[in-house]
């Protein structure tokens, strides 16, 4: 198994008491899966996909990723992990302002150890398949909606993670782009990778082998 | 403008943590200024206590390799024929003994050769000073005295003047009293008492000859007449004295300087030094303090923003932030102020004592002025960014609350201050390193004698008493002998002075069977010593022997000289055999029988000069000087020493004892003072850098939640966050490194003439401070570094 959750509960200090994000996700994701979380706003999605990516780390419960326990893992060697395998597209882009496309989607590889050369081909490649050549001396702000969310899809794969997770990843697109991102991810599904998306369109959802219903927190339907 | 203060005041104490900060930074920096600009005011710039100060002069007679600039009085009576000055007089200083009047005392004196007091526009307490009848060679002894000591020694007796005061042991008549105001030459001990230059009788013998340059002269420019006009014709005079008597004067030349000018001249540069480097302390304060009120001023935009949607004009927004910075600059004036009062204290009882009227430097009307021009100055000063800064706000952008990112511009503001503080501090540090190595090789400095467990004494022989060679003699070997049987004292001996005690004599000499060259008469510091002088001392002796008790007033003149004048007169030959003459009486030829190694004699920087020594009985003078070596603590034989000479005589006041080692320290003192004040201000200087990079780096890591959040979502380890604030503070340090040195290798230049045993661009030391700002910078950044670590990518990711 590629992704195991048994239990895992997330909750936020309320008052006197708690509020609960998630209660109980018991979730199996094999290898080679494509997986879409679907929920009304506010069921607790991004905060399901940023757990998975190791992102937070204040939950309880169990998580074994690729037969590692990640709850017992210490913050470096989850990192670690994350970095190995996981490429993270972001609800909100999260691109930096200050650097420009091409720097952008340099990030994660100077965090991997690629040497200088490896990281220019690479870069360049991916500016290629997405074909956005023309805008990577451009910073952010000088970008729209769409091609920012474009880089931060590109810059989630770049280091050809096994496992790509997906926040609402054309949320901001028009369906053009959005059938143009949807049609990548099969690719790399057809290729090996495991996705998970977090989407609130059926068209998307279509792309994907297998379907989540959050609500309230809880797998409502799986 | 009411409103201003008012609101000012309020948005000051709402934040107390803020305002107590800004006001610390401020006041150390003002205090601290406030102080050396106080002994600055004090020192250099105030005008001498007397009557139109900026009229006297000081005439000074110059030889290469003598600045010194005394003059003979034969000298200064031919002077005097100028018409562009008034009251010519000549002074020099000494000591006698006062006796009959309780215990015997040493009194500090200023032989003069004429009415000193006129010169200078001082009134009398009582009395009158000395009239040309009085200064003549046989007149009648008189003596004025200063007020403290007719109260302590003549009670206030109001009959005082007409007396006689047993001064040297012969009756002199008191014609006047000083009063307290009255202090000259002005120096770290007030004189005691004013004597005509003829009273002793060395002073009587010296007064008549041309050749004895040794008293300091000073006049007063005459009513119409230039200090240009003085120069000339006394320049003039000079020339013709050194065509007239060329054996004494021929290489000498008369100059006339500002008598306030010479007053402080050898204290001017290392206290300007001191004010430039308290000042780029307060720069540096006003830079952090700038920087903080950045920060706040990111935190107030909306305040702002609302001001100006309101109607606040772009002056009106500027002005209320001026008037912030102002009420804070004046609350951290008035700490500083107070700070100044106990750091002068401070700063005076760590001073060497020969700065002439530090003692007398307050914190006065002036010196507040001064503060509080300051403290207005600096409040514009760190004001006048932010406020411009604030006022080019885009109104409309901030309140629609959508961006709380850091304003680029103000980044850069606030880096380019921050390196801006960097590169002062190694400005301060390279110039404080380099006094500090300074004092070092001083320190390190081989004196030619062996400092520790020795005690010296002072011994002057008054003319009545000693009125002979023979007395004087017998009371030397009494005196020797005495201390020799003190217990606890090894071995004990006397020179005519001793090394590095602020006494010095030179002599001329000639080699027997070598022509005399006039224009470079060859001079020598001389001693004239006792047997064990050497072995007391522990001068090393190089070839041949030392004196013994055999080379007494009988036996055939002898003569030890030092390596340097061995080496420089007798190159390539063996100085021992040789006979010279030395210009002491007419005392002959003498064999040079050892030679010595060097020693310093009234600096430790001074280069290795001639010496030579002379047997004392074989040369006696009216004073000199004991060294006992003792066995252990030598401080535990002082009072011994006293009373030795006590027991030999009574009426004979016993000097100060002293240990060798307290002359050599005093030797350091003024570049140890220098060097203590410039690293304290360094100190600071980096402290405070060192907080203006963390609070730079610390606000970079809050402004940079989102982004370290982000990079540590794509996989960045906590090593690689650290780096990233790393590298921001190494790129600050690294370009206020650049700055600083490249400012410090043009400014360390002017320090050149403090500087001993290193050049002004030494590489060590810029290495080394250079290091240790780089360790500041990185200490700076280390708990920002640690914060951004701990960033929670979570809390960064989800807040937007
Ligand atoms: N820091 C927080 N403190 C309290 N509640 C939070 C916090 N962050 C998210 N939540 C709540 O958690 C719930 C789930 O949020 P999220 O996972 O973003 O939902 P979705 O992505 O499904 O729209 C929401 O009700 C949200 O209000
Ligand atoms: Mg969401």
């Amino acid at each position: 198994m590629l992704i195991s959750l048994r239990n895992v509960e997330k909750s936020y200090p309320h008052g006197v008491g708690r509020t609960y994000v998630l209660r109980r996700v018991n979730l199996d994701i094999k290898e080679g899966e494509f997986v879409s979380i679907m929920g009304p706003s506010g069921a607790g999605k991004s905060t399901l996909l940023h757990i998975l990516g190791m992102h937070d780390s204040a939950w309880s419960g169990e998580y074994y990723f690729m037969d590692q326990p990640v709850h017992r893992l210490n913050p470096k060697q989850r990192s670690e992990l994350h970095k190995k395998h996981i490429g993270f597209v972001f609800q909100s882009y999260h691109l930096l302002d200050n650097l420009t496309v091409y720097e952008n989607l340099e990030i994660p590889l100077s965090y991997r150890n690629v040497s200088r050369k490896d990281r220019q081909s690479m870069v360049a490649d991916i500016l290629d398949r997405f074909q956005i050549v023309g805008k990577k001396d451009l910073y952010p702000n000088q970008l729209s909606g769409g091609q920012q969310q474009l880089v931060g899809v590109a810059r989630a794969v770049i280091a050809n993670p096994q496992v790509v997770l997906a926040d609402e990843p054309t949320g901001n697109l028009h369906s053009a782009q959005g059938k143009e991102i949807m049609e990548l991810f099969r690719s790399l599904n057809e290729s090996g990778a495991t996705i998970v998306q977090v989407t609130h369109s059926e068209v998307n959802a279509s792309y994907g082998t297998r379907i989540i219903q959050l609500r309230d927190g809880w797998v409502v339907d799986d | 403008m009411i409103t201003d203060l008012r609101q000012a005041f309020r948005l000051l104490l709402t934040a107390p943590g803020f305002t107590s900060l800004v006001v610390a930074v401020l006041a150390i920096g003002i205090g601290a200024t406030t102080v050396i600009f106080s002994i600055v005011d004090g020192v250099l710039l105030r005008p001498l206590p007397f009557a139109d100060a900026e009229r006297l002069i000081a005439i000074q007679s110059v030889t290469r390799g003598d600045d010194d600039g005394t003059a003979s009085v034969p000298d200064v009576i031919d002077l005097k024929a100028a018409r562009t000055v008034q009251d010519v007089v000549g002074y020099t200083g000494g000591s006698v003994i006062l006796t009959g009047r309780g215990e015997a005392a040493t009194l500090l004196t200023t032989f003069v050769t004429g009415d000193l007091m006129a010169t200078l526009g001082a009134p009398l307490l009582r009395g009158r000073s000395f009239a040309d009848a009085d200064v003549r060679p046989g007149a009648a002894p008189t003596a004025v005295i200063a007020e403290h000591l007719w109260r302590e020694r003549f009670g206030a007796d109001a009959a005082v003047v007409g007396g006689t005061a047993t001064i040297e042991g012969q009756a002199c008549t008191i014609i006047g009293v000083a009063p307290e105001t009255f202090d000259f030459p002005i120096q770290s001990k007030r004189v005691d008492v004013w004597l005509p230059i003829a009273t002793t009788q060395i002073g009587a013998q010296l007064a008549s000859q041309r050749g004895a340059h040794f008293v300091h002269t000073i006049a007063r420019l005459a009513p119409g007449a230039s200090a240009e006009q003085a120069a000339a014709e006394l320049g003039a005079i000079g020339e013709r004295l050194a065509r007239e008597f060329p054996k004494s004067n021929a290489a000498r030349l008369v100059r006339v300087v500002p008598l306030q000018e010479r007053i402080v001249r050898q204290h001017r540069l290392a206290l300007t030094v001191l004010l430039g480097a308290v000042g780029a302390v307060l720069l540096i304060a006003c830079a952090n303090v700038a920087n903080l009120l950045l920060t706040r001023g990111v935190g107030r935009r909306r305040e702002l923003a609302i001001r100006a949607a309101l109607g606040a004009g772009r002056g009106r927004i500027v002005r209320q932030l001026l008037v912030e910075s102002v009420v804070l600059s004046a609350i951290a004036g008035a700490v500083g102020v107070l700070l100044s009062l106990w750091g002068l204290a401070a700063v005076v009882a760590a001073s060497p004592v020969d700065i002439p009227r530090l003692h007398d430097v307050r914190i006065d009307r002036g010196v507040l002025a001064f503060a509080a021009l300051l403290s207005a100055a600096t409040g514009i000063a760190f004001g006048m960014i932010p406020a411009f800064q604030a006022s080019r706000l885009d109104a409309g952008e901030t309140l629609k609350g959508t961006t709380i990112a850091a304003d680029p511009r103000g980044v850069r503001t606030r880096q380019i201050l921050v390196a801006s503080e960097v590169a002062i501090s190694l400005l301060l540090l390279a110039g404080a390193g380099l006094l500090g190595r300074t004092l070092l090789n001083l320190q390190r400095v081989d004196v030619g004698f062996a400092a520790e467990r020795t005690l010296a004494m002072e011994i002057s022989l008054p003319d009545t008493r000693y009125p002979n060679d023979p007395a004087r003699i017998a009371f030397y070997r009494r005196t020797i002998d005495a201390l020799r049987s003190i217990p606890g004292v090894r071995s004990a001996a006397a020179g005519s002075t001793l090394p590095l005690t602020g006494n010095d004599m030179g002599i001329g000499f000639r080699v027997e069977g070598r022509p005399v060259r006039d224009e470079d008469h060859t001079n020598a510091a001389y001693h004239a010593v006792s047997p064990d002088y050497f072995s007391t001392m522990g001068i090393r002796l190089v070839r041949g022997r030392a004196f013994t008790a055999r080379d007494d007033e009988q036996a055939p003149p002898v003569l030890v000289v030092s390596e340097t004048l061995a080496r420089t007169y007798f190159p390539g030959e063996d100085a021992i055999g040789k006979r010279v003459t030395i210009g002491y009486h007419n005392s002959g030829p003498r064999e040079v029988i050892g030679v010595v190694a060097d020693v310093k004699e009234s600096e430790l920087s001074e280069k290795a000069q001639p010496e030579m020594y002379a047997p004392f009985p074989q040369t006696p003078w009216p004073f000199f000087s004991v060294v006992v070596r003792t066995e252990r603590d030598p401080a535990a034989r002082a009072a011994a020493l006293r009373a030795a000479i006590v027991r030999l005589d009574p009426e004979q006041p016993p000097g100060d004892v002293q240990t060798l080692t307290h002359y050599v320290r005093l030797a350091t003192a003024q570049p140890r003072f220098t060097a203590t004040l410039a690293s304290a201000f360094a100190a600071i200087a980096t402290l405070l850098a060192g907080l203006g990079i963390y609070g730079v780096l610390a606000y970079g890591v809050a402004q940079r939640r989102r982004e370290i959040g982000i990079r540590l979502a794509l996989g960045a380890q906590p090593g690689d966050v650290r780096r990233l604030v790393m590298t921001q503070a190494a790129a600050l340090g690294a370009a206020g490194l650049g700055a600083g040195l490249a400012g410090a290798l043009l400014l360390t230049r002017a320090l050149s003439s403090l500087l001993f045993g290193v050049t002004a661009s030494d590489p060590t030391t810029f290495g080394a401070v250079s290091l240790l700002l780089m360790a500041v910078v990185v200490a700076a950044a280390y708990l920002p570094a640690r914060r951004a670590t701990r960033v929670d990518p979570m809390i960064a990711l989800r807040a937007d």
